[in-house]
């Protein structure tokens, strides 16, 4: 396999190499178009200027009346025509992020009363591109009251995305997370990794429907964030933001906090003090361009649950050079350093279970670094390679180090925090790419790429001193001291290529592509890779459709197979560092006895050879249309199915039927046992758990693992530019996400208990997913008051409420399952209940001053205006369980939407 | 593994191998060769224009009537060094100076040092 890879690099070199030309183009856009005269002649030789934040560059259109301006960095422009004997002509174009923007001109004759005509902008339709995306714009982000320091948070304002999960998938690890091309996540599970100040963005464009063969690493979405950078003019901004506890409301009634006394009080802002400053020009006009932005965020804040205090302060400090050593030479650097200073932080508890004596504190500090180089080949050909990476860790101590105690009687957890948890990572990558535009039986955008990821994972888990882990008590009464800890390492190695083509014949454009993903897990402990999986082939093909032949409006379709990320998370049970899980018993007189079992032995879990990674096929039919010069319609079908999960199981694992008592139904119902643990205990697997048979005691099949997960979507965007006096974006999703395997959370995936026994793997277990939204509703609207110089923007946020189902918590005794996640069964099919549909409006006034070309903002965020209070999530364990001393019952809320709090901040734009 | 997965998954690598060769000549044989001359649109096409077919290309409208656009625009004073000369110019270097060292600062004084690292 590892011949046949390399073979398949060096045809993909080759060929790159040969066409003379490439380019990545994740990070810029095309420009192209037509000139023609007034009679629809072709126009050749006519000189076309693009104009933009760095710089001018010209060409001539061909024998066509054609003109290509590639590798254009994401911002508006000025595309202006020139040749004598026709009135020069100027439109407004806007470049985003692997768009092609199309601007056709017809010329009229030369008029003496004119000197130049100023069209509308161009459509910001792609008729080319199959993909369906939405593009957050820094003009958004400074209308709309939002504000989030992660992509993740950021993703949620998309249409089609909510709690990060994206058109069904997994919410905590099913998306990619780029900065300026660097992968920010998580290499061991896939979630966000690093932080950034939302003032450094220029745009995030939002993909994964329908993506091209250069994407990957996904089976949600892709976000794509760019950030600022410096132009030929030097421009500014300094921003603060304030709030504290006396600005905000109290949404917390007497019938929920009678459901739930340990919720306290409201999830607010004790105190917000935030501050940017940030300014970019240039080093040397249109040659060299500096970005630099330094911010302080300071949050105190009150979460929702038992906690009451919690406290992040984070500086981060950003650089960024832009060298154009010539007119088709790019070069980009940029580097960011920041800390996360947590505590307050919930660790190993559930946050509707824990206190403030069971808090972490976290020391995370981190470096990003960025470099690319960029080549244009003329109009025909593009060429960029990029290095990326990030090197950070974080660190959780617990406040109180003792060991906590759980009571299986009641659900309470109480005392100290119990371990510790040490996470290093690394990350570093390489692309390459090269694109080539050619003209043959149609026209071609022909793109081969190629990257290398090395990614480090070090984590630890330990008990906080020779205490142990926690006190097992049932009603009461001490049982057992558990211990238990681990110390994991694992390296993820990926080598991807890609080859793709956008072809186009008339109106008619073909996206073909195909995408190899290969894989290893590697374990520095063995030397060795332990996770092996199949090479993972990704065909892309999509059809697109001009349907006026103006670039107004396209009809797509598009089936393609996207693989998930690299995660150590697979395989890292496969490797050395799993501590003895022991009980050391209690006494009946509440004393330790010196009676140490091993429960389950620190085993190196096997892993099956023949192991495919998760993968996503999804079809989608999309129809777009430009409606005006700037309102612009997307209607999207989604259909996305999910497979290759991988879990662990115990192989060779015996189960008897035992009577179980459904306190919820008050019916009796098959439960199984787990027979024969003396022989099976270390037979721990890592495998596709589909397929994977339940044994009786006979020898005859329970019930064999069927993971599944499929989503339905209907999607309708209707989308006005930010840059108008009136700006809005508006959205309906109604969709459906079911299935065995949630899209929540990560031990369902990732090394959890799910598949062990059929008591959680089939039991109740099909049904609609804990982020399955029937229905949502977002919409953003910001408004430029004439003459007043005042801006009202607003966003409003309408979803359906999170499923949901009781479990019922049982015995050891009863199953004889080691951990307490192994015992919990869902006592109704999965997400039979469903939360309160969740509503909430935020409101922006921001009042203007400018002074020559400084413009000075003060404005007042007001968020959940309504001080809407709508549960959205609530206590499942059935008939109740007790927090902090509490009884909570079943269907108690545990989460409630934050209060209404008013934050003013002040900024300065020059 | 089975006989009949590995003839799959060879079968998927051959052609995945055919189209990536097929692929990579198609660029080079490419030239910029002259576009045959658009034909007459398809009688779909002519009904959906006749909906949807917007000024895009034909009003002359005034990009300066979005509010945007005092806001891109450049400021001429703040094109050249000079600018750190202006009022303007030293004021933005003393807000960067103090923003930027209060941050250094609080990366110095508000950092929690994990006892594994200490």
């Amino acid at each position: 396999m590892r011949r046949f890879a390399h073979l398949l690099a060096v045809l993909l070199f080759g060929a790159g190499m040969l066409s003379t030309v490439g380019l990545a183009q994740t990070q810029t856009g095309t420009v192209e178009g037509t000139v023609a005269d007034p009679q629809g002649g072709v126009l050749p030789g006519v000189t076309i200027t693009l104009t933009g934040p760095q710089g001018s560059q010209t060409t001539v259109t061909d024998a066509e009346g054609r003109f290509r301006f590639v590798g254009v960095q994401p911002a508006t422009y000025t595309v202006k025509t020139d040749i004598p004997g026709f009135l020069p002509q100027e439109s407004e174009v806007t470049v985003g992020m692997a768009r092609t923007s199309t601007v056709d001109f017809t010329l009229r004759l030369a008029n003496v009363a004119e000197t130049v005509e100023v069209r509308a902008t161009s459509s910001a339709v792609d008729v080319k591109s199959t993909a369906t995306e939405t593009s957050i714009s820094n003009d958004l982000l400074t209308d709309i009251p939002i504000y989030s320091s992660t992509s993740t948070g950021l993703l949620n304002y998309a249409p089609g995305i909510n709690s990060s999960s994206a058109y069904g998938a997994q919410g905590s690890y099913g998306n990619a997370l780029l900065m300026d091309g660097v992968d920010t996540r998580d290499p061991e599970g896939g979630s966000a990794w690093t932080f950034f100040n939302q003032n450094l963005i220029q745009e995030i464009q939002i993909g994964g429907l329908g993506a091209a063969a250069e994407y990957g690493g996904f089976t949600g979405a892709i976000i794509n964030t760019i950030t600022k950078s410096g132009t030929n003019a030097y421009s500014g901004l300094f921003s603060i933001r304030y709030t504290n506890d006396s600005l905000a409301s109290d949404n917390l009634d007497d019938e929920i906090l009678t459901a739930n006394p340990t919720l306290g009080q409201a999830a607010v802002l004790n105190k917000l003090a935030d501050y940017t400053v940030q300014m970019g020009g240039p080093i040397k006009r249109d040659k060299a361009f500096f970005f630099g932005s330094v911010q302080r965020y300071y949050a105190d804040s009150n979460p929702s649950g038992p906690v009451t205090t919690s406290t992040d302060v984070s500086p981060r400090l950003n650089a960024k050079f832009t060298i154009q050593a010539s007119p088709t030479d790019t070069l980009i650097l940029g580097v960011q350093y920041d800390q996360y200073n947590l505590d307050g932080r919930v660790g190993y508890w559930p946050a509707s279970q824990a206190t403030d004596r069971q808090t972490v504190e976290e020391d995370a500090p981190e470096w990003v670094w960025n470099a690319q180089y960029r080549k244009i080949f003329g109009s025909t050909g593009l060429f960029e390679a990029k290095f990326t990476g990030y090197d950070g860790y974080y660190y959780l101590d617990p406040v109180d180090p003792s060991p906590f105690s759980f009571d299986g009687a009641t659900g309470e957890y109480s005392g100290g925090g119990g371990g510790l948890y040490y996470a290093d990572r690394g990350r570093n990558q390489l692309q390459v790419s090269f694109t080539k535009y050619a003209e043959r039986f149609g026209s071609h955008s022909f793109k081969f790429g190629a990257e290398i990821e090395r990614s480090d994972v070090r984590s630890q888990y330990q008990p906080y001193g020779p205490a142990g882990f926690y006190d097992y008590f049932y009603g009461g009464v001490p049982y057992y001291r558990v211990r238990y800890g681990y110390d994991f390492q694992g390296k993820n190695k990926r080598t991807s290529m890609y080859a793709q083509d956008q072809w186009s014949v008339g109106r008619f454009t073909m996206n073909l592509g195909l995408r190899l993903d290969h894989m290893r897990g590697h374990s520095p402990v063995l030397d060795e890779d332990v996770y092996t999986p199949a090479a993972a082939w990704g065909p892309r093909l999509g059809v697109a459709y001009d349907v006026t032949g103006r670039n107004t409006s396209v009809l797509k379709a598009f089936w393609g197979r996207y693989y998930e990320g690299t995660a150590t998370g697979f395989f890292t049970a496969a490797t050395p560092g799993l501590q003895d899980y022991t009980y050391q018993y209690y006494d009946a007189d509440g004393n330790l006895t010196d009676d140490v079992e091993v429960i389950i032995p620190g085993i190196v879990y096997g892993i099956h050879d023949d192991i495919k990674h998760p993968r996503t096929d999804e079809f989608s039919l999309a129809y777009e249309i430009q409606l005006t010069n700037t309102l612009r319609l997307t209607a999207s079908g989604i259909w996305r199915e999910t497979g290759n999960f991988i879990n662990n199981v115990i192989e060779g694992a015996a189960f008897e039927p035992v009577q179980l008592t459904n306190e919820y139904t008050n019916q009796t119902f098959t439960g199984y046992r787990w027979a024969n643990a003396d022989e099976s205990s270390e037979n721990f697997t890592i495998r596709n758990t589909e397929g994977h048979q339940y044994i009786d005691t006979n020898g005859n099949v329970i019930a064999t693992a069927d993971p599944n997960r499929d989503y339905k979507g209907l999607m309708l965007v209707l989308n006005s530019s930010f840059r108008n006096r009136l700006g809005y974006q508006v959205s309906y999703v109604l969709s459906k996400a079911e299935g065995n395997v949630d899209n929540s959370g990560f031990g369902v995936w990732l090394g959890g208990t799910t598949w062990n026994s059929p008591n959680t793997a089939i039991i109740n277990a099909q049904g609609e997913l804990t982020n399955s939204r029937r229905h949502e509703f977002k919409a953003y609207v910001s408004y430029q008051v004439p003459r007043v110089d005042v801006m009202i923007g607003a966003n409003y946020t309408g979803l359906s409420g999170r499923p949901y189902q009781p479990f019922g918590q049982y015995s050891n005794s009863q199953l004889n399952l080691p951990f307490s996640s192994r015992r919990q069964i869902y006592l109704t099919p999965r997400g039979s209940l469903r939360n309160d549909a969740f509503h909430q409006l935020d409101l922006r006034l921001e009042k203007a001053f400018r002074i020559q070309t400084n413009r000075f903002g003060v404005y007042a965020d007001i968020t959940n205006l309504f001080n809407a209070n709508t549960v959205t999530t609530r206590q499942t364990r059935y008939p109740n369980t007790t927090i902090s001393g509490e009884t909570v019952l079943f269907d108690a809320p545990t989460v409630v939407q934050g209060a209404r709090q008013i934050t003013f901040g002040g900024r300065w734009m020059f | 593994m089975t006989e009949s997965a590995s003839l799959s998954r060879s079968a998927c690598r051959g052609l995945a191998l055919a189209l990536c060769i097929a692929l990579a000549p198609v660029p080079v044989l490419a030239g910029e060769r002259p576009r045959p001359a658009p034909s007459d649109p398809p009688k779909l096409a002519a009904a959906m224009s006749k909906v949807v077919d917007r000024d895009l290309a034909a009003r002359p409208t005034r990009v300066t009537e979005t509010r945007r656009t005092a806001r891109q625009q450049s400021n001429p004073a703040a094109d050249s060094p000079a600018f750190f000369k202006t009022k303007t110019g030293i004021l933005v270097l003393a807000v960067m100076a103090v923003g930027t060292g209060y941050a250094i600062y609080s990366t110095q004084n508000d950092r929690i040092t994990s006892p594994g690292k200490e």
